[in-house]
């Protein structure tokens, strides 16, 4: 009788080992957005590569062009929509290439993501500072944003995406 | 004992399911469809097949300005995999994909690529040919052929320079084949024949056999015999062209340069030789692959070229 039971308490030990951790996910980090596109789908990313850690703002848009600036400096304001308009934050279990990663034709084999918070809600505002001649400074906030995923909801009012610099043609 | 034994058996079932390297010793996607999308490099292409039953798809993915789906080559692309920008990669999934795999600009977070095969060399060629064209008029291409003879390209009834099979007016009488089909009699689908002269109306130039010709009795001349009536009255509401008690005729006008729209497939067909893997993949049979061919559906104007 003892022996089926120790057999029995070993299995629950066994089975139960990976549930349960206290998840302490942070997703402001520093580091300069870049952006690519295909077609009318555009992404603008930056990656953290001392964690491999990733955040995009994916998005469509008919008038958005990578290396223009509206007229008269106007904002850009992208309603986050859950299908083609997302910022979505990675986790990644190696260093990737941005480059190779978004707007990738065919995806890089052998990144395997480890978690993924995806907000569907919210709205990006993309401003635009010039600095000199046709240089300028795109500036990328995301307001009520909700990050989820498995078990974890964060909730940022104003969530600084961060700047970068473009020069236009 | 026998404890301690069926617990190592146990043991080593539950260890063996991970079943190690995969061979693949040749490709399966006969019965899969050729599907294309564009990369986000300029004139980048992908053509990719995905064989869901096995969770496994090929792609070819190049660079080239020449390639259009609807532009015939009159040579074709050749695209050397040992150069840079192109590659002939295929893979296996944790998963089944969907198209959407390609071309996107963020790749899925949950899919995983569990074997990969990537060609480090083979020549690629690229082929868009016409594959089927037709008129649209409602009669089957082959029963274009009118001299029986197999080739519709020789049958040109009314020698404007295109064939029947890809006219939509046969006869170059103003009124259009599609229109000149429908004989008014329930359960038959002979085309009409007006004057029950033999000829049909669709290859009949006096479609009433009243000695005018049909684009004649284009009365006032805008073109389309179908909307004049002189004689109209209640009992009559058939136009001069199918009215043989209508002679009156319009010497000023002419076989209209329009109605030359046809519906093409461009065919765009792609195979690769000398394929040669990355790895140890000496189980690999063929080292030629066929992707087989994508259609694409355009309408496009002809040239007349009468003869």
């Amino acid at each position: 009788m003892n022996r089926p039971f120790g057999l029995f308490a070993i299995i629950i030990l066994f089975m139960s080992c990976s549930e349960g951790d206290i998840i302490e996910t942070d997703i402001n980090f520093t580091a300069t957005p870049e952006d690519c596109f295909n077609g009318n789908d555009f992404v603008i990313y930056k990656i953290d590569t001392d964690t491999n850690r990733s955040i995009s703002l994916n998005f469509t848009s008919s008038s958005f062009e990578v290396n223009q600036v509206p007229a008269e400096n106007a904002s850009e304001t992208i309603t986050l929509n859950g299908t083609s308009n997302v910022l979505i934050y990675r986790q990644f279990d190696s260093a990737i290439n941005g480059e190779e990663y978004f707007c990738a034709s065919i995806p890089p084999s052998g990144i395997i993501v480890t978690e993924e918070l995806i907000s569907e809600n919210g709205t990006a505002t993309i401003s635009y500072t010039p600095i000199s001649g046709n240089t300028f400074t795109r500036t990328i906030v995301v307001s009520n944003v909700t990050f989820k995923g498995p078990g974890i909801e964060i909730r940022e009012e104003v969530f600084e995406f961060g700047s970068y610099e473009i020069t236009t043609p | 004992m026998k404890k301690a034994f069926v617990f190592i058996f146990l043991v080593v079932t539950f260890f063996s399911c991970n079943d190690g390297d995969i061979i693949i010793t040749s490709f399966e996607f006969d019965d899969v469809d050729l599907q294309l999308c564009n990369g986000a490099l300029e004139n980048e292409s992908v053509f990719f097949k995905i064989n869901p039953s096995n969770n496994e798809a090929i792609s070819f993915d190049f660079i080239s300005s020449q390639y259009n789906a609807t532009t015939v080559l009159e040579e074709p692309i050749i695209i050397d995999l040992s150069e840079g920008t192109s590659s002939l990669i295929y893979r296996q999934f944790n998963t089944s994909i969907t198209n959407d795999y390609y071309c996107s600009s963020i790749p899925s977070s949950e899919i995983v690529v569990i074997e990969e095969l990537k060609a480090i060399s083979g020549i690629a060629e690229i082929r868009v040919i016409i594959a089927t064209e037709d008129d649209e008029d409602n009669i089957p291409a082959e029963e274009e052929d009118i001299n029986g003879n197999g080739n519709l390209d020789d049958d040109d009834t009314d020698g404007d320079g295109i064939p029947n099979y890809k006219d939509q007016d046969d006869d170059d009488d103003n009124v259009l084949t599609s229109v000149e089909l429908e004989n008014g009699i329930a359960g038959n689908d002979d085309p009409r024949d007006t004057d029950g002269d033999g000829t049909p109306d669709y290859l009949d130039t006096d479609d009433d056999g009243d000695g005018v010709p049909t684009i004649n009795e284009d009365i006032d001349g805008d073109g389309s015999p179908r909307n004049d009536n002189t004689d109209a009255s209640e009992d009559d509401d058939t136009f001069n062209y199918l009215d043989p008690d209508t002679t009156e005729r319009n010497d000023n006008v002419s076989p209209d340069p329009e109605n030359t729209e046809v519906l093409t497939t461009f065919r765009t067909i792609i195979d690769i030789s000398n394929i040669i893997f990355d790895g140890n993949n000496e189980n690999f049979e063929n080292d030629n692959f066929s992707f087989g061919f994508r259609d694409v559906n355009s309408r496009r104007n002809l040239d007349k070229t009468p003869n």
